[in-house]
């Protein structure tokens, strides 16, 4: 197989093992960085990272990579966020303040409500429930289960769900917008799953 | 619908996996990494390192099998033993753990907790509680006592053991504290996850301390994952259903080869529990 470059972008917020290693397995040529440059030559490109909102976006913004993260993302190239970067590709967030994210996908970032009785956060496998056809589920059944650590998820604008999940209220787990795409849980932590949804990206 | 985790705890003693009973007589039993690989075919939801010996001389060691197992497995990796700063838990965690458990560590300075918790997201910190019933019952509730060098935890919040003693430094000290109460406590302070081990059923094979884990998993608000004891197909289901546990942990029967983990999965999806299949 003819390896496929990735850039990962680094902008401190989360190790970066293991989404290299498993992109890397399932055939990429990784590349990370942290510069605008590198992303405006990138024909693939993944924005991972854990932790807080706020936090992320001063990362992106201190890096001075949100002007070239947002012009990549418009240019159609393909582009994946992983649970906290996809969540950043939304309008807005609430995660302790109010916070901007790059825009690329309208919609709001919204935490899991406390009194569904369901513990957060959401931590564990859950079931990725089809909703629309997207390139990421090639060769994948309906119904799998993928690792998910979160407390907010998204509230698209648009109908961009291409998979729910339900914990109390059911969330998009994965968002396909043209070229664009955001998964809620960590495809690195979701063994065959989670290196299938990885393969099939490799593939838009 | 979140499925219920089956765990695989490897003990790691100078990188190389071995398995207590009640804590003692270990048996060299093969290579982490391999042990890991093995376990995340079988099914394994998760994996649990735990460095039983965490000398400074094995602590690159150790590094070096988390970092080996991140870059070969694809699953939840948890990492405990012998982790006192907020450094060790930084170069765990950079290593490609997921999470790390602080036991002793925790009570000795409940602060780590808190520290961890905001520096990594209380996704990653699991606080691991070895709990002792206590011989009879208000037997040690009588009064309460402070056992040296555990001054930072509050008794008055924490109390002294009604049913069920903390223990730490690997099961051998007694902490003068209730199990219930720090649980609860260690919540507080930004624990993500509970790995409750019963020392009275470990290494027992009779089955999970229903009791324990019941007033355990009713008490917090985060996921609970019940350990020691696990003999039969039926001690799982029990963990789950009736101690209400968010996952179980098991080393010997996974490790000696009694139940292969798809059985245990297989099993509990035929008693209707959800799990990843």
């Amino acid at each position: 197989m003819r390896a496929s470059k990735v850039t990962v972008v680094d902008y401190r917020t989360s190790n970066l093992l293991s989404i290299t290693k498993a992109l890397q397995r399932v055939g990429a040529e990784v590349e990370l960085t942290q510069k605008a440059d590198d992303i405006a030559k990138s024909d693939r490109l993944v924005l991972p990272g854990v932790g807080a909102f706020g936090a992320a976006m001063r990362n992106i913004d201190s890096l001075g990579i949100r002007e070239a993260l947002v012009a990549y993302g418009r240019s159609g190239r393909p582009l994946m966020g992983i649970c906290l970067g996809m969540q950043v590709l939304f309008s807005v967030s609430f995660e302790q303040g109010t916070y901007h994210g790059l825009a690329l996908l309208p919609g709001e970032v919204v935490a899991f409500r406390e009194d569904t009785g369901m513990k957060v956060p959401h931590m564990g496998w859950n079931q990725i429930m089809f909703r629309k056809k997207s390139r990421l589920f090639e060769g994948v059944r309906d119904g799998e289960y993928a690792y998910f650590v979160h407390s907010y998820y998204v509230k698209p604008d648009e109908d961009c769900m291409a998979g729910a999940t339900d914990y109390g209220v059911v969330f998009p787990a994965v968002v396909e917008s043209g070229n664009t795409f955001g998964i809620q849980f960590h495809p690195e932590k979701s063994q065959s799953f989670g290196l299938k949804i990885l393969e099939n990206f490799l593939s838009v | 619908m979140l499925a219920k985790r089956i765990i695989p705890c490897l003990d790691v003693n100078a990188g190389r996996v071995v398995k207590g009973i009640n804590f003692v007589n270990l048996t060299d039993a093969g290579d982490p990494v391999e042990s890991a690989s093995f376990y995340e075919q079988e099914g394994a939801d998760e994996i649990v390192f735990l460095d039983i010996t965490a000398t400074v001389d094995n602590r690159a060691t150790m590094l070096d099998v988390v970092r080996r197992t991140a870059e070969t497995i694809f699953l939840p990796l948890t990492v405990g033993g012998g982790i006192r700063t907020v450094d060790d838990m930084r170069r765990i965690l950079s290593n490609g753990a997921d999470k790390v458990s602080l036991n002793t560590a925790a009570v000795l300075n409940p602060d780590m907790v808190s520290l961890g918790a905001e520096e990594f997201g209380v996704q990653c910190i699991v606080v691991a509680i070895d709990a002792k019933r206590v011989p009879m019952r208000g037997h040690a509730s009588d009064e309460t006592r402070m056992t040296p060098g555990f001054e930072k935890v509050p008794i008055e919040k924490v109390g002294a053991p009604r049913e069920y003693e903390v223990y730490v430094n690997g099961g051998r000290t007694p902490s003068g504290f209730d199990a219930v109460g720090w649980a609860k406590y260690a919540v507080s302070r930004g624990a993500g996850e509970i790995l409750l081990t019963s020392i009275d059923k470990d290494g027992t094979n009779s089955g999970y301390d229903i009791d324990l884990l019941g007033k355990i998993t009713r008490e917090v608000n985060v996921p609970v994952i019940a350990s020691g004891g696990a003999g039969t197909l039926e001690h799982f289901y029990e963990a789950i259903e009736k101690g209400n546990a968010d996952a179980v942990l098991a080393a010997s029967v996974f490790h000696f080869g009694k139940f292969k983990i798809r059985e245990v999965k297989n099993y509990l999806a035929g008693k209707g529990v959800a799990v990843r299949l």
